[in-house]
């Protein structure tokens, strides 16, 4: 049957399928190809794996395993080809990945390892730069390693007078030169070249502008020194020293002493940094930043002016500069670290000052410690006790630590006992009291009371124990008024103006029926407390003055003391952001009638710029609304910088609040003197430039300067204003942008001005400086791209001219 | 009657070329390549169907004149190569006499075995060794970038921190490389597996090779650099080289296996093998047609008159040279000193040194470190024993060293050669100076072939002179003032004449032995 169906199948193929002219077969050959040819590529595909499927099924399966092995080898070759390929394209990652490892075993001290990361380093360079970099550091290795003759020769290599070579090199080779006895000048020449080749490599190398600025201060180039150090100085705070040595040096004394300012507290930030491990250099830095700032101006300071007093110890280890750097600490909140460095400072250099600032300093921490932290912070709490029994807040931790429920409890209760037991007289009667307070705030009455007992028998002329005696007399269940008075009186022979005394005298007299002297001590106390007592003794002198028929005072600090001033403040931001302006000042304003304060003042000048700045200007009757908060605005902060903008505008609008503003203006700037006066000055000329009155503008700014010489602004100001002038205004010009060049010397707009300025008076390479720093920080100024061009054409560097030629025209910054 | 007077005519030549051989570590295989060959004839022959029908004389005698030519060169040259190259041609000729093309066909894979011990012409294998060296060198240290082991690679030495691995011929797989070539080329042939099948596994052997050491010098270096455990010598290192042939053995077969898995498939039927019976080597051979089996009368005395006659003139001669290489087989180890101070250095040590910067292929290599105040301290070194003059200059090209210049010591007046040559060399940032000379056994300079410069010649003509050595290397970050040579010269030429007349005296006391 199959067979002959086969035969059917065989005739049927063999027949030519002519249909209508059509070969069927072919044309279903076309159709497979051009119509349905995703089927005809999945057939295709289909057969294919057909194929390797017979092929597969036809392999001797059990001669793979013995042939795994050298698939595996296959295997193997491959995957090692492919990773010797791709370490083989990965140069530049091993450049930086042996880098990383020289750097890291070279500050481990590990310099065998150095050595040989050097070395591979130094197979495949990438830049000249790159290899002197090398050299130096395997010079460094060889040297750590012992062999300092070939150290000595790579070095000499990596860091040669002729060429580039490694700037760390150069800065090396320097320092050694300037290290070495009998300097002569041709060490200095040389030292001299070697820095400079490191800045003509790496311009921004810290180490070497430091060491070149040092090195100018000691050949007495100042300005050559400040211009290297004032490179150093945005990375390193503390070389503001550097500059203040230069400039005291050339008794520059503004100068020195803002430069001193700036350095003090840059240094203090290191030794706060390595705290207990400060070195001796650091803690001299500060002292010399001291003594320069002291030079010319005064210390208000007290522990500033003892760390400048001499001392038996050495100066960097006298005891005030130690508690200096442990006040810094401390207020950075490192108590560990301030504590670390009393011990080390107590070990240097003993004195008796140390006790009582570790327990200070443990007081401060212990209020730190979280609530789990019961142990460490009874230790700490005893370190302190250790150092000055005495302290109150030491004591008082102590006697809160004895009620923590887990072990520390137990601890505390038997340090306390230790304590106690150790002190005698007021000591002990002060503890007695701290006790008894602490009864009483827990509501152990009893207990209060006989510990104050006690602390009266054994101490009974402490004022504080005759204060709380006498309100026990006061508020037991059979009062003794008399004693308590008596006490009380007692207590405040010694301390008249104590509030608490005068309350607690208030309420004795107010019992004892003396209405009047118990309103002027109760009077008195509301005054002076706050809070919670302030409350309650204001009800008390109410009470009292109700009694005698007289209407309430007035007590200003009560009130300002039941004033909330973050509360109404909140509510006046809300209001604002809600657009209720009126209801905002309207607050305000009662807050100020109560409470007035800065905040308040600050607040109603802000509320009114804000409400001005929603009022359209061109609205009929706007303006004079306007007129009228800003002037509300100015009668609480005169000096609000807005509002003085607002006012000048409306006084040179067109407006019919025009004059009332002129004339507004005109008596607020006759009534201003000084700072005041030249901030006026200086938006009058801004307001005269804008309007195009360059010569009211000027005499604006020079009266601004006038009025204040050390307002850069006006200063800055003006200087355009010359600039713009004849030639005879540019080295004015340039006079007044040195002064402000020499405060802020890394302010680019401060720099671009006075390169302009130096440009125009053909100072090419000083312009050139200034210029450069400038278009740094201002990429898309052309008008200083240009400027620096032409400085660079006349200095003969066409290439860099036409780079900002270039880049002026397209107003992007180089890269 | 023939066979045997050649044979004793080729003894000598063949004989120096066995042990030429056996002092080559590439080739001391040739044993087993030998009766791997025999193995190979051995079965031919058995399954070769008698009786065979000698081939035509007149080709005969056309192989054999060849052969003759051949080997009066090799004679006449004193080349044991040629000489064994003579020896196959001759082989050829008598076997095409005995059974003409189907005896030929038949032992060809013999032949083609004997041919496997034939080294390269033209130190072909030397710089195939060398290139081997570098090649594994060079890529285990790109493998110990990728494992992150903190290396560089100086020429075939492996730096590593605190430790330098020299990496020998031994480490870089070169004896395996042939030896596991030829066990390839003998598997292939006894399986009779198709010339296509060669051309695939002797490559994919070759890389098998020459991963499994590179392989051996990464995990060794790694080792060392992660866990200081030493791979890389004593018996851990010989019994890694163990392993690692028995793995090369264990891959061909493998990968035959997997040739096999590939290319035959189920349907395929193996020829049926036919049934060897082994009989004895008389019963194999096929009858010889009467008169001379070499084709010519009196071939046989010739040859063996012609190699015993060449023979007993070398033996004769005032030089010689025919002990020499015999002696080599007993590798006499020399012992040299130099004093503690010598032309104004100072010995640091007596065996110590940087031996990464003293490159050699010699197998023994004695060292001595000298200091001088003001001046770099130098290696003075002595290497043994060397194929006849062998230029140092190689194997520091070899190990990276660029040659900046070459220049040979003059007597500046006479202008007569002092026998030795300075080079002037650079790698990466260090410079050095190397001061060489070779001498022979009884003290003789020996230099470079002036007259036939061709490599070829160089292996033809075999030098079968004993070369020792005297270098002297100074190097460091800078390079080496002029103002130092005078003392380095002296102290060169100083050693020199210490070292040879130490060196003359010995090997005189022991050829007199």
């Amino acid at each position: 049957m199959k067979r002959r169906l086969r035969k059917i199948k065989k005739w049927f193929a063999r027949r030519r399928w002519i249909v209508f002219g059509v070969d069927l077969p072919a044309l279903n050959a076309r159709l497979m190809d051009k119509v349905f040819w995703p089927v005809a590529r999945v057939l295709r595909i289909k057969r294919r794996l057909r194929r390797i499927k017979k092929w597969f099924a036809r392999r001797q399966w059990k001669l793979l395993w013995p042939s795994l092995p050298a698939i595996l080898a296959l295997s193997l070759l491959v995957f090692g080809a492919l990773a010797v390929f791709f370490i083989q394209h990965q140069q530049d990652g091993l450049q930086r990945r042996y880098l990383r490892q020289a750097g890291a075993a070279l500050a481990a001290g590990n310099f065998e390892a150095a050595r040989v990361a050097c070395l591979r380093g130094l197979a495949a360079p990438r830049t000249e730069r790159e290899r002197a970099d090398w050299m130096f550091y395997l010079a460094v290795s060889l040297n750590g390693l012992g062999q300092t003759a070939e150290a000595n020769g790579l070095l000499a290599a990596a860091a040669p007078l002729n060429q580039p070579g490694s700037p760390e090199g150069h800065v090396m080779v320097a320092q050694s030169l300037l290290n070495s006895t009998n300097l002569n000048p041709e060490t200095l020449r040389t030292a001299e070249r070697h820095l400079l080749n490191a800045l003509a490599v790496d311009p921004k190398s810290l180490a070497a502008n430091e060491m070149l600025g040092r090195f100018y201060i000691n050949t007495r180039k100042y300005n050559h020194a400040r211009a290297n150090l004032l490179k150093v100085y945005p990375a390193k705070p503390d070389t503001a020293l550097l500059v203040a040595i230069s400039f005291d040096l050339e008794k520059n004394t503004n100068s020195a002493v803002l430069w001193a300012e700036r350095a003090i507290p840059a240094i203090r930030k290191n030794l706060a940094r390595s705290a207990a491990k400060s070195s001796a250099t650091e803690r001299l830095s500060l002292l010399q930043a001291l003594s320069i700032k002291a030079k010319y101006a005064p210390l208000p300071d007290p522990l500033e002016r003892a760390m400048l007093s001499s001392t038996n110890a050495a100066p960097q280890d006298a005891p005030p500069v130690w508690l200096d750097l442990v006040r810094g600490l401390v207020n950075s909140e490192k108590y560990s670290s301030a504590l670390a460095t009393l011990d080390h400072a107590a070990m240097v250099s003993p004195s008796p000052v140390y006790p009582p600032v570790i327990a200070e300093v443990c007081a401060a921490w212990v209020g730190k410690f979280p609530r789990n932290q019961n142990a460490e912070r009874l230790k700490v709490i005893q370190k302190g006790l250790a150092n000055a029994p005495q302290n109150l807040k030491l004591r008082w931790h102590l006697i809160q630590a004895t009620h923590a429920r887990d072990d520390s409890g137990a601890v505390a209760q038997k340090t306390l006992a230790a304590e106690m037991a150790a002190v005698s007289g007021q000591s002990a009667a002060i503890w007695q009291l701290l006790i008894a307070t602490d009864c009483r705030g827990r509501g152990d009455l009893p207990a209060a009371r006989q510990h104050l007992q006690t602390a009266y028998e054994l101490a009974p002329a402490i004022p504080e124990i005759q204060n709380d005696m006498a309100w026990e007399l006061l508020s037991g269940n059979s009062p003794d008024l008399a004693r308590a008075l008596n006490l009380i009186q007692s207590a405040l022979e010694k301390f008249p103006d104590n509030p608490n005394f005068r309350d607690t005298r208030g309420r004795v007299l107010a019992k004892l029926g003396r209405p009047a002297e118990a309103a002027a001590d109760l009077g008195f106390a509301a005054n002076h407390l706050t809070g919670t007592d302030a409350k309650e003794t204001l009800a008390l002198l109410a009470q009292v003055n109700a009694a005698m028929g007289n209407k309430p005072a007035v007590l200003p600090k009560a009130a300002t003391a039941l004033d909330n001033i973050p509360k109404r403040l909140g509510q006046v931001h809300n209001l604002l952001a809600e657009g209720k302006y009126a209801a905002a000042l309207e607050t305000l304003d009662q807050g100020m009638a109560i409470n007035p304060n800065p905040a308040y003042a600050a607040a109603i000048a802000d509320a009114c710029v804000t409400f001005v700045n929603k009022i359209p200007a061109a609205q009929k009757n706007r303006p004079a609304e306007r007129l009228r908060l800003v002037q509300k605005g100015l009668g609480q902060v005169p000096e609000h910088l807005k509002l003085r903008v607002l006012l000048v505008q409306a006084a040179y609008a067109s407006t019919e609040a025009a004059p009332a503003a002129n004339k507004l203006l005109d008596q607020l700037v006759s009534a201003s003197t000084g700072g005041s006066a030249a901030g006026w000055q200086l938006l009058l000329g801004q307001e005269a430039r804008s309007r195009g009155d360059a010569a009211a503008a000027r005499r604006h700014f020079q009266t601004a300067c006038k009025l204040a010489p050390y307002l850069t602004q006006a200063k800055y100001e003006l200087a355009a204003m010359l600039a713009a002038g004849p030639r005879s205004d540019w080295e004015l010009g340039v006079q007044l942008m040195n002064a402000v060049v020499d405060e802020f010397p890394t302010r680019p707009d401060y720099r671009q001005m006075r390169g302009l300025l130096l440009f125009r008076l053909e100072r090419h390479e000083a312009a050139v400086v200034d210029l450069k720093l400038a278009v740094d920080h201002i990429p898309h100024s052309s008008e200083t791209r240009l400027a620096l061009a032409k400085a660079y054409d006349a200095l003969g560097k066409t290439q860099l001219a036409e780079q900002q030629r270039r880049l002026a025209k397209i107003g992007t910054p180089a890269q | 009657m023939d066979l045997f007077l050649a044979a004793v005519g080729l003894a000598p030549l063949l004989g120096i070329f066995m042990v030429g051989l056996w002092n080559r570590p590439t080739y001391q295989f040739f044993p087993l390549a030998l009766f791997a060959a025999g193995m190979l004839a051995w079965r031919a022959l058995n399954q070769m169907s008698p009786p065979l029908a000698s081939g035509p004389l007149g080709l005969t005698r056309l192989l054999i004149l060849i052969a003759g030519s051949v080997y009066l060169a090799a004679n006449i040259l004193w080349s044991p190569w040629l000489c064994y190259v003579s020896f196959i041609l001759g082989l050829l000729a008598v076997l095409w006499s005995l059974g003409g093309q189907p005896l030929l066909r038949v032992l060809a894979p013999a032949c083609l075995m004997l041919l496997a011990i034939l080294p390269f012409p033209g130190n072909l294998d030397q710089n195939l060794t060398l290139g081997l060296r570098s090649l594994a060198v060079s890529h285990s240290s790109a493998l110990l970038d990728f494992l992150h082991v903190n290396h560089v690679q100086d020429g075939n030495t492996l730096l590593l921190p605190g430790k330098s691995l020299l990496v020998e011929e031994a480490c870089s797989g070169v004896n395996s490389f042939f030896l596991c070539n030829a066990f390839c080329l003998f598997w292939v042939l006894w399986q009779r597996r198709s010339l296509a099948w060669l051309l695939l596994a002797w490559p994919a052997v070759s890389l098998f090779v020459i991963l499994g050491n590179v392989l051996r010098i990464t995990v060794g270096a790694a080792a060392f650099y992660y866990w200081q455990m030493n791979l890389l010598s004593g018996w851990p290192h010989e019994t890694f080289g163990l392993v690692l042939v028995l793995a090369y053995t264990g891959l061909i077969l493998s990968l035959d296996q997997f040739m096999v898995f590939l290319t035959q498939s189920v349907r395929h039927v193996a020829p049926a093998k036919e049934k060897t019976t082994w009989l004895a080597p008389a019963a194999l051979l096929p009858v010889p047609r009467s008169g001379s089996i070499l084709g010519f009368k009196l071939a046989g005395p010739i040859l063996a008159a012609v190699g015993l006659g060449v023979l007993a003139v070398h033996l004769h001669s005032s030089r010689g040279p025919a002990l020499g290489s015999f002696a080599r087989l007993n590798r006499q180890e020399l012992k040299l000193s130099l004093p503690t101070s010598l032309a104004g250095w100072q010995r640091i040590n007596s065996d110590a040194g940087d031996k990464s910067l003293v490159a050699t292929l010699g197998v023994h290599s004695l060292i001595w470190r000298f200091q001088r105040e003001g001046m770099e301290s130098v290696v003075v070194a002595v290497d043994y024993p060397l194929d006849g003059f062998h230029n140092v200059k190689i194997c520091y090209s070899g190990n990276g060293w660029q040659i900046l210049a070459e220049d040979e010591l003059l007597i500046p007046r006479s202008r007569e050669s002092l026998n030795a040559f300075k080079l002037t060399m650079e790698k990466s940032i260090k410079r050095a100076v190397v001061y060489h000379s070779v001498v022979d056994g009884t003290g003789r300079w020996l230099s470079a072939p002036k007259l036939l410069q061709s490599r070829l010649s160089s292996t033809m003509v075999s030098s079968i002179e004993t070369g020792y050595r005297i270098q002297l290397i100074t190097g460091g970050y800078k390079a080496v003032p002029a103002t130092d040579s005078a003392a380095l010269e002296g102290l060169f030429f100083q050693a020199r004449q210490t070292l040879v007349q130490q060196l003359v005296n010995q090997l005189g006391k022991a050829t007199a032995k």
